[in-house]
């Protein structure tokens, strides 16, 4: 977890993961979205991205295509929202309970 | 260019489970039972090349994904394809590679093949992350988030009342 905190807190690299969000890059294509980096530097950036687990690659032939791995982001949501949501989601179940106590029952379907 | 166009259209994820490789396994591969990571749908068919799987409510009586088996090495790889049944987009092509690490076991999800299925990779986009997290959750500790179990509960109710497929 201390790794993708660190991996998030850099614009550069939070750039790279909104790139991956539309779709897979390869090195080359995320390497020309940073004019102002050397291709080193923004591999150096993908490198702590990939330790974090925020960044999967595989190989088509000889060229490298970068994915957004989304699973660390979503652990950390479910660590700190969950709590929350479940609150929300108990709301909503109560108010479930008191619009079928008030309505009398619509129409029921299925079973 | 075909190549690339279908790289683009891949996405892969990722996750480590404390938990061995076989019960990981057991978890993805097993029929007739719910599967709470997948979002409490029972998985129906056999789990052997050329067999055809489904992704089926608890009552079975609504089917929301549909697919066939295209290779089994147990407990390190399953391939099958994948087609939402709802959407009448091309099968799309899922694979779990599991390897063992030292007593954990990493999992890869690749979802390729979804270059004419535009809505298949914006709907398992959002899945995929829930469903390797989830997954985690039920091979370390037996169940799904608290949050979880209400959704779940909340779709069950909305299920009931929904009438049943027409096959």
């Amino acid at each position: 977890m201390d790794k993708v905190f660190s991996a998030l807190a850099d614009p550069t690299r939070r750039r790279v993961l909104d790139l991956l969000k539309e779709r897979a890059r390869t090195t080359g294509e995320l390497a020309g979205a940073f004019p102002g980096l050397s291709r080193f530097a923004v591999m150096k950036h993908m490198g702590v991205l990939e330790s974090a687990g925020l960044l999967v690659w595989r190989k088509e032939g000889r060229v490298r295509w970068n994915h957004l791995n989304a699973v660390p982001l979503r652990e950390m949501y479910e660590r700190w929202v969950q709590s929350f949501e479940s609150r929300w989601a108990g709301g909503l179940l109560e108010l479930k309970r008191r619009a079928e106590r008030g309505s009398g029952g619509g129409k029921k379907e299925g079973t | 260019m075909a190549t690339k166009e279908r790289a683009k259209a891949s996405q892969v994820y990722k996750i480590d489970i404390d938990a061995p490789i076989r019960r990981v396994w057991d978890e993805i591969t097993q029929t007739g039972r719910v599967q709470r990571m997948m979002f409490d749908t029972i998985l129906d068919g056999e789990v052997r090349p050329g067999g055809k799987i489904r992704y089926t409510t608890r009552s079975r009586k609504h089917t929301f994904i549909v697919g066939e088996v295209v290779e089994v090495q147990p407990p390190t790889r399953l391939v099958h394809t994948f087609a939402w049944k709802d959407l009448k987009e091309p099968p799309s092509l899922v694979t779990w590679d599991l390897r063992d690490a030292g007593g954990h076991t990493s999992v890869t999800v690749t979802h390729e093949q979804m270059e004419a299925a535009p809505e298949t990779a914006k709907r398992v986009g959002g899945g995929w992350p829930s469903i390797l997290s989830n997954l985690k959750s039920v091979a370390e500790r037996g169940n799904v988030p608290l949050k979880w179990r209400l959704i779940l509960l909340m779709m069950r109710v909305a299920m009931v009342i929904k009438p049943r497929d027409k096959d």
